[in-house]
């Protein structure tokens, strides 16, 4: 543990009051995670990354509630709805 | 521009970058080493439960033949039978790695249709009469059903086959698993314990054919599920059809039939499986996902469980069409196959084609056109299962001729 964990927790902004990057790249991320459910191999693989990424950038406070939603709800769903297409194959 | 500004990386990005390159060679060389699995899936269908018929002796030392058909299920064995009907005396030999009616021939349901999955293409109206002309010429003993479907039990019609081509003067060696194929002329088929060399070399392996090293850019197999239900009362019975087709999504769907014992017979699903994989390791939801959507369409049938269930690969192409090529600098490897589960009596005619082939008839146009070429490991198991996927969930489905 680091003395600037967290930092300035949930703001998702830069000083300059714009969005940080992370919490661009966690939309981009959860987007492409929950879109691409159906690709098998690759996705898993993007949605536990993405579930990594946002958890860490957002105990940087790097990311603001909206972007941590829609980056690890993404993931999350996407990896739910992956399992259930693998498993569930009758539809 | 400042085109000489060096690149920098600091230690804790450089080791951050290694992280997640070392992690998804770790997770991608894993999931190659977990997926990947060379066993084939034994033929246990309800078919050869019924009782294994005794096999022929493997081929042993070196041989040669007018045609070789690597092959002992509907296709080859067609092939043999209308090869020796058009060319009585000709020494045709017969291979199968296992047994006749091993693969996809003695695993699919033994409905009879005209056409293919996509259509009924130029040459495929007759499909069923041709087969059951064949049958009825051949005195084939396969409780044959002719109304108000046309069914059979396919593995005693691929016994039936091979008996008829035997009697016409084919030889037929199983347990005779080709390793390679050399292209050559004549071509060589090389076993553990045999070398078959012939001018004619007929592929008619289906779904296995992308093992050999032959059209692995075309053809593929998928794996599909099929079961059927212990003895059911008459009048549950009255309320299945005689022929089931329930649509599970826009282009998936639930097949099957009622089987002999007073049985029900369904099938679903396809998964394509790493490296072209033959072996399916089981799925704990597989049987019960497909008696759930048996029940759901039939609720009388709730409550009959499955008393036999098995899975096997079928070919199946890009467009999900049967396709014939040829292979081999001199065109004398020939190969047929990608029935997408349609392959009773389409595989029967294709023996016909096939056998107009080796006498310079050409076959339909349509089987020896173009497909999409499909990648090689890994993009072919993320291509194939992503559009597998996709027709599941009903986004997407391949162009019907009619």
């Amino acid at each position: 543990m680091t003395d600037d964990w967290p930092a300035t927790p949930g703001t998702g902004r830069t000083e300059g009051g714009r969005l940080h990057a992370s919490t661009i790249v966690s939309w981009v991320l959860g987007l492409l995670s929950l879109g691409l459910f159906f690709i098998p191999l690759v996705t898993p693989f993007l949605q536990i990354g993405t579930l990594a990424y946002v958890l860490r950038r957002a105990w940087h406070g790097e990311i603001d509630r909206l972007g941590v939603i829609a980056g690890a709800g993404g993931a999350a769903l996407g990896l739910i709805l992956f399992l259930a297409l693998e498993l569930v194959w009758i539809v | 521009m400042d085109s000489a500004r060096p690149i920098s990386i600091s230690r804790r990005g450089f080791l951050r970058s290694a992280a997640v390159i070392g992690a998804g060679g770790v997770y991608f060389g894993g999931a190659r080493l977990y997926l990947k699995d060379d066993r084939w899936t034994p033929n246990n269908s309800f078919w050869v439960s019924r009782g294994r018929e005794p096999t022929s002796a493997p081929l042993v030392g070196e041989h040669e033949a007018d045609v070789a058909i690597i092959g002992g299920g509907v296709t080859g064995l067609s092939t043999a039978v209308h090869a020796l009907l058009r060319s009585p005396g000709a020494r045709v030999v017969v291979l199968d790695a296992r047994y006749a009616g091993f693969g996809a021939t003695g695993r699919s349901g033994g409905v009879l249709g005209n056409g293919t999955e996509m259509g009924t293409p130029p040459g495929t109206e007759d499909n069923v009469a041709h087969t059951i002309a064949l049958i009825d010429r051949l005195q084939i003993g396969c409780d044959l059903e002719r109304a108000p479907v046309t069914q059979l039990d396919p593995y005693r019609y691929a016994i039936g086959l091979k008996r008829a081509a035997q009697s016409l003067g084919a030889a037929v060696h199983e347990g005779s698993s080709v390793k390679t194929i050399e292209d050559a002329s004549p071509a060589v088929a090389r076993g553990e314990r045999f070398v078959l060399r012939a001018p004619r070399l007929i592929v008619a392996t289906n779904g296995y054919t992308p093992k050999l090293g032959i059209a692995a850019s075309r053809l593929f197999p998928a794996h599909t599920a099929a079961a059927v239900t212990g003895p059911v009362p008459p009048e549950v019975l009255k309320d299945v059809p005689d022929s089931i087709l329930v649509m599970t999504s826009r282009e998936m769907y639930m097949w099957g039939r009622k089987a002999p014992g007073r049985r029900v017979l369904v099938g679903a699903g396809a998964e394509y499986f790493y490296d072209n994989g033959l072996f399916h390791r089981g799925d704990p939801f597989l049987f019960r996902a497909l008696h759930r959507c048996m029940s759901k369409s039939f609720p009388a049938l709730a409550s009959y469980p499955f008393q036999h269930t098995w899975t096997g690969p079928m070919g199946c192409t890009a467009d999900q069409e049967p396709i014939i090529g040829t292979a081999g600098t001199s065109g004398n490897i020939i190969y047929c196959g990608g029935y997408t589960g349609h392959g009773i009596a389409m595989g029967t005619k294709a023996g016909s084609f096939l056998a107009g082939m080796l006498h310079g008839e050409p076959p339909p146009a349509w089987m020896l056109r173009r497909t999409l070429e499909i990648p090689g490991e890994p993009l072919r198991y993320i291509a194939v299962n992503s559009v597998i996927n996709l027709m599941n969930l009903g986004l997407f489905s391949m162009p019907k001729h009619d």
